[in-house]
């Protein structure tokens, strides 16, 4: 017998999930790139 | 003397103890054998799967029980979960992530190519699998080989061998099952975008990505821990340059031994008994329509984010989104370049590629939170 309830929540929370965490990583990364983008270049220059 | 004689003869020759499946498994190995040697597909695994496959289907021989050869590497290996995760510390050692750093809106193109495995886990429950099992046949679309491993050997490990096989065959045949998909959903025009120049990333990015992944990834999802920490280490060996020697013998030796184990050990699980029912054939069919879902996924997102962006993205490094590195990525280019030759796609198409690994990392953790 199939539990549908909980094949449904593993069905949502993996993909909402999934994007959730990768979506909180972009902004990560492209708050990271911008930041480096300003200083890095700086720091390039220096050397 | 003569009843001895015919006791040993029936009892210990195993020639007398062959059974039709054990033929028919030894031709299996064979094909994979020759496509491995003959075709270059995937030879570094399919080569000792084909043989841990043969040996294993060898009458009156024993070699998986807890005493034995390969039940010892296995119980250790696989059991334990070691070889699958020193493999993936060997696959961040080999992997770049500076085209996702240089375009990180592809962490959700990789996050979108991941939607194919729930879908095929209901089709996969629809058709009678009980729930763990469904999970483990919609891993196959991630197409990352050791998070195919790690996610079955956990939540289905009587299907370890068929979902292993499975999954490494469709990982060699990617340049055969996207292509159509791509065309498909794809216009010529679509085909035909060139991307913009992305910026160079320095060192420091490539430096901080596997320690704030590490971090990010584990606080929101704390059963990937183990995929991400042996990923991110062997990043982190490769970016920080100061540490050659474990940077080598993660992506060279110790990636080459557990493979080397790995293989055989997924081939010695396919036991004629196991291997030929009616849901391998099943498994199979759902892992080929798993991934070209999770490449039609890909595809998909990137059109989806072109409706709201103005430097355009080309929809055929949406596919790339599936792990597969970096077959996919050279997938996407090659069939941009049959559109436009002047368009070199490799490198956005990496970005995706990445990105799939992190989110299929992500997609297994939560099966494992859920389903454990």
């Amino acid at each position: 017998m199939v539990e549908w309830d909980a094949v449904i929540r593993v069905f949502f929370i993996s993909i909402l999930g999934t994007f959730f965490a990768m979506g909180i990583l972009t902004l990560i990364i492209k708050l990271m790139g911008i930041i480096f983008a300003y200083y890095g270049d700086k720091n390039d220059s220096q050397e | 003397m003569e009843t001895e004689l015919f006791s040993f003869i029936s009892q210990e020759i195993g020639f007398l103890h062959l059974t039709p499946g054990h033929v028919l498994m030894w031709i299996i190995a064979s094909s994979l054998i020759y496509l491995a040697i003959t075709k270059k597909f995937e030879p570094y695994l399919l080569l000792p799967i084909g043989f841990g496959i043969i040996v294993v289907n060898l009458p009156l021989v024993d070699l998986m029980g807890n005493d034995d050869i390969l039940g010892i590497i296995y119980n250790i290996g696989i059991g334990k979960d070691l070889l699958p995760l020193l493999i993936f510390m060997g696959v961040g050692a080999m992997t770049d992530f500076g085209p996702l750093l240089a375009n990180p809106i592809t962490f959700i193109i990789g996050a979108a190519a991941q939607v194919g495995i729930p879908i095929i886990m209901l089709v996969a429950i629809i058709l009678g699998f009980d729930l763990k099992e469904a999970a483990s046949i919609g891993i196959i679309g991630c197409a990352d080989g050791p998070i195919i491993i790690y996610a079955t050997s956990k939540l289905a490990p009587n299907l370890l061998g068929v979902i292993g096989l499975a999954g490494y065959s469709y990982m060699a045949l990617v340049p055969l099952i996207q292509p159509p998909v791509m065309k498909l959903l794809t216009t010529s025009k679509e085909r035909r975008i060139i991307m913009k120049q992305k910026r160079k990333v320095s060192q420091t990015e490539k430096i901080l990505f596997p320690l704030v992944t590490t971090v990010v990834i584990i606080l929101m999802i704390p059963t990937s821990a183990p995929i991400i920490i042996m990923l991110m280490v062997g990043n982190l060996f490769r970016e920080a340059k100061v540490v050659d020697r474990l940077h080598n013998v993660a992506e060279g030796a110790l990636l080459n031994l557990c493979t080397i184990f790995l293989g055989i050990c997924v081939g010695a699980t396919m036991d004629a008994a196991v291997f030929l029912r009616t849901e391998t054939l099943l498994i199979f069919f759902l892992g080929l329509v798993n991934f070209a879902l999770c490449s039609a996924c890909g595809i998909v997102m990137v059109k989806l984010l072109n409706l709201f962006r103005k430097d355009k993205i080309n929809p055929l490094i949406g596919s790339a989104g599936v792990s597969a590195v970096p077959m996919a990525a050279r997938t996407s280019h090659i069939v941009g370049q049959q559109e436009d030759s002047s368009n070199w796609l490799l490198m956005h198409a990496m970005g995706p590629n990445v990105a799939g690994v992190v989110a299929s990392s992500v997609i297994a953790g939560i099966f494992l939170s859920l389903l454990l």
